[in-house]
């Protein structure tokens, strides 16, 4: 019979292998393209353009066009990363996560209401720009808030 | 650290016995926050070999906790793994265990 205390350790070692292990598919990714950001930012502009100024059959083709586009990307990347993360995001990545959803929310509030009155170019612009500087800002974000992760888990 | 669990502390006998292989065990725990992951994938976190990696998994999915999908052929064959529902509540019945033992 071994000790209480090897027990112990041992079934720490296992949870803290096991929360290493949970965390694998958040903190362990493959460095993100450069063209992402940009990219993102011109779907982005191109699907305000689409929704803007296309009508009828055009921009409705146009409008799944581009969702497929997306759809595509995200199978790529799920093939390039090798997982797709889900569940509790760990604590580290949160306050990233949160403020990119809530960029997010900010640029398409404001390109929709530029839109709507007719700025249609100037929100794309918009969203190039600013959806460009967000996608990025937030791809060095995770990637920090990873690294914090991993060191937490040793 | 052994596979034994007859030689413990009462309360590791409750451990599930597919989960106590330590790499078993991490397998499983990445799997629960992932939808699916490729073979590639498990087999750099976990750090053991092709033949290592499967022999592991072939025991989890004999227990009926991990399910494996095998796409494409040759070079472009990909290995994917996901926790079934039962290897899910096995693992959250594995962790609990685990932290009973600790007092947590």
């Amino acid at each position: 019979m071994v000790s209480v205390m090897e027990t112990d350790r041992d079934a720490r070692e296992l949870l803290r292998e096991a929360d290493r292990a949970e965390a694998a598919p958040w903190v362990d990714f493959p460095p993100t393209p450069g063209w992402y950001p940009p990219a993102v930012g011109a779907w982005g502009a191109a699907m305000v353009l689409a929704l803007g100024l296309l009508d009828g059959p055009v921009g409705a083709v146009v409008v799944v066009a581009l969702a497929l586009v997306e759809v595509a990307f995200i199978r790529w990347y799920r093939h390039y990363r090798g997982t797709m993360p889900t569940g509790a995001v760990p604590r580290e990545m949160r306050p990233a996560m949160l403020a990119f959803m809530a960029a997010v929310l900010v640029i398409v509030v404001g390109a929709g209401a530029l839109t709507m009155t007719g700025h249609a170019w100037l929100a794309a612009a918009l969203v190039l720009v600013v959806g460009t500087a967000v996608v990025w800002w937030y791809e060095r974000a995770y990637a920090a808030g990873a690294a914090r992760v991993r060191a937490r888990l040793g | 650290m052994s596979d034994e669990t007859t030689t413990r502390a009462p309360g590791w006998a409750e451990l599930d016995p597919a989960l106590t292989a330590p790499k078993r065990l991490a397998a499983v725990a990445l799997l629960s926050r992932a939808g699916n992951a490729d073979f590639a994938f498990v087999r750099e976190h976990l750090q053991v070999s092709d033949s290592d990696l499967s022999k592991q998994m072939t025991a989890l999915q004999q227990a009926g906790y991990v399910d494996t999908t095998k796409t494409g052929r040759g070079r472009g064959a990909t290995t994917t793994f996901k926790l079934t529902r039962a290897g899910r509540a096995a693992y959250r019945r594995h962790r609990e265990v685990l932290q009973s033992l600790l007092g947590e």
